[in-house]
């Protein structure tokens, strides 16, 4: 059952709702799609179905952060599909040309990181993405995904140890 | 509501805590975990600041350019309420033409209400000017419609009519006082009758003679007085039985003018003695002559009308229709109402649970298949 409120009460909403998810949204969308002008387009999409639809939202199903990433995994989804394409890294790599003294070990453990990052199932990089770059609860993800809290805690908790294994694994 | 979940396993929520420390940026999170968080989120794909830019200019802007909408789309929350009126409509329909049959069946069998009889009336009367066959017989309601009636040659064929009549009805007394006006008001009279009442089943039997020309208004009356539970009708061609009569009465005639003769001339005792006997006998024969054409003329003038009145209880009878509108005909009529909305109701509901039941499987089905699709793009 959608909440009533003001116009300016949603807009306010809303624009907050941007202000705090968008970046987050679109890490997300990027690491499902691996291709930054799909995550792009997903991004956009994500918010514009998100605006149109922001009076059936209900609170007592969920937080609206929650919501919001369950439509844009919709829509990452539906793009997916479209694209027949999974796993492709266009992800623009980090520049770690320049890496200053003493943060060279740093550059080595985030390529370490952006490799097993690379090498997880699309499932389990689902998961990295918002449980790190959206910083959603288990509650809030279990919601995204459609299973319970405990079930979205033990797939997290296995893609954190697929993550793990792979930073730790020999190059 | 959700469903009993299974509890974490206590190492794995161990675990789970100490990341949810190390994404909170915790200072007792653990080193390894920490800089993992940090490492992770480092690696998170950033937004090309003018893919930001256009984005926040669309979200200020509140997304001028609407989605596509799809037609009809705002009435898609009265699609159930649609739903339900086309069904109930249909049932309607469905009743309206059901109860429609079912008077159409009644007026070509034994029962019926005044108004099916009026009908028959009506073809009765056109029916007349057909002219009469020369075979006669005992018909059905059905087919004593057709059969010939004695009213355009009147002078060559004489037909005699009868009718069987069965009415029941809640107040028999009353019923049979109508029968008797209804029967004076057409002309007619009571031949006999028999009326039983008690505390049992109330019963009436009349045999009415009823002028032939009027035959169908007395009918007409009577079937207003209860409910027409069968009504037969017959024709019986007299014409042969009358013209026999009133030739035997003219040969009679013309004989006594013979005789009359006769006697005029007559010289002799014994002459005179013979024909007056001859005369005798012969006004013996024309009084036989004359009441056996009477009567005849009698069968033909006057139809016979066989009526049955049966008391039932209030609920099987029908109201009158020549009655006043009481407020026991409008509980009656309430009543009535209530069963053809109560059988509406049911009709409808039989259209529409199997149709909802349907379309939410399929909408079931139709979700759960959009959703294995787009879950098996990230299986691939």
């Amino acid at each position: 059952m959608a909440i009533d409120q003001a116009p300016t009460t949603v807009a306010a909403s809303f624009e907050a709702l941007y202000r705090t998810s968008a970046d987050a949204v679109y890490a997300y969308a990027a690491s499902l799609l691996r291709d930054r002008s799909a995550a792009e387009e997903v991004t956009a999409a994500a918010f514009e179905r998100a605006f149109r639809k922001q009076r059936s939202f209900d609170p007592r199903r969920g937080t609206q952060r929650a919501w919001l990433f369950g439509i844009a995994r919709n829509a990452a989804l539906d793009e997916l599909r479209r694209r027949k394409r999974s796993a492709e890294l266009s992800v623009e790599p980090a520049d770690d040309e320049a890496a200053p003294e003493g943060e060279a070990e740093a550059a080595e453990r985030r390529a370490a990181v952006r490799a097993a990052l690379a090498a997880l199932h699309p499932r389990e990089r689902e998961l990295i993405a918002l449980k790190f770059h959206a910083g959603l609860s288990n509650a809030e993800i279990a919601d995204v995904l459609g299973v319970s809290a405990s079930n979205a805690g033990t797939r997290v908790h296995r893609a954190l140890v697929r993550l793990r294994e792979a930073c730790h694994a020999p190059s | 509501m959700r469903r009993h979940e299974p509890t974490l396993d206590p190492a794995v929520a161990a675990e789970l805590e100490a990341l949810e420390a190390a994404l909170a940026g915790h200072p007792a999170a653990e080193p390894e975990l920490a800089a993992l968080v940090r490492d992770v989120r480092a690696e998170a794909p950033a937004m090309a600041p003018d893919f930001r830019a256009r984005l926040d200019r669309r979200v200020e802007r509140g997304f001028e350019r609407p989605l596509p909408r799809r037609r009809f789309a705002s009435l898609r929350p009265m699609i159930p309420a649609l739903a339900v009126a086309g069904c109930v409509l249909a049932a309607l329909v469905a009743v309206v033409l059901s109860a429609g049959g079912g008077s159409n069946d009644s007026a070509s069998s034994a029962g019926g209400t005044a108004a099916p009889l009026a009908a028959r009336e009506q073809s009765s009367d056109s029916a007349k000017g057909s002219g009469a066959s020369g075979s006669a017989g005992t018909a059905s309601s059905g087919s004593a419609l057709a059969a010939p009636a004695p009213s355009a040659p009147a002078r060559q064929r004489r037909v005699e009519r009868s009718t069987r009549l069965d009415l029941t009805t809640t107040d028999v007394q009353a019923a049979s006082d109508g029968v008797v006006r209804a029967t004076q008001a057409t002309g007619g009279f009571v031949q006999s009758s028999q009326v039983s009442t008690g505390d049992g089943r109330s019963t009436a039997s009349f045999v009415l003679r009823v002028p032939t020309s009027r035959l169908d208004d007395a009918l007409a009356r009577l079937s207003r007085l209860g409910h027409v539970k069968s009504v037969q009708q017959s024709a019986d061609d007299i014409t042969n039985v009358y013209n026999g009569a009133s030739t035997r009465l003219a040969e009679a005639r013309a004989e006594r003018r013979g005789l009359l003769r006769a006697l005029a001339k007559a010289t002799t005792a014994a002459q005179i003695t013979s024909l007056r006997a001859r005369i005798a006998d012969n006004r013996r024969a024309l009084q036989r002559d004359q009441r056996e054409l009477d009567a005849v003329r009698n069968r033909a003038n006057y139809a016979t009308i066989g009526l049955e009145l049966t008391g039932v209880a209030r609920k099987h009878a029908t109201v009158p229709s020549g009655g006043p509108w009481t407020p026991g005909d409008a509980a009656h009529d309430a009543a009535r109402v209530l069963e053809v909305s109560a059988g509406v109701a049911l009709i409808a509901l039989a259209v529409l649970v199997p149709l909802s039941l349907v379309g939410a499987a399929g909408g079931f089905a139709a979700v759960a298949v959009r959703r294995r699709r787009r879950e098996a793009a990230l299986s691939s």
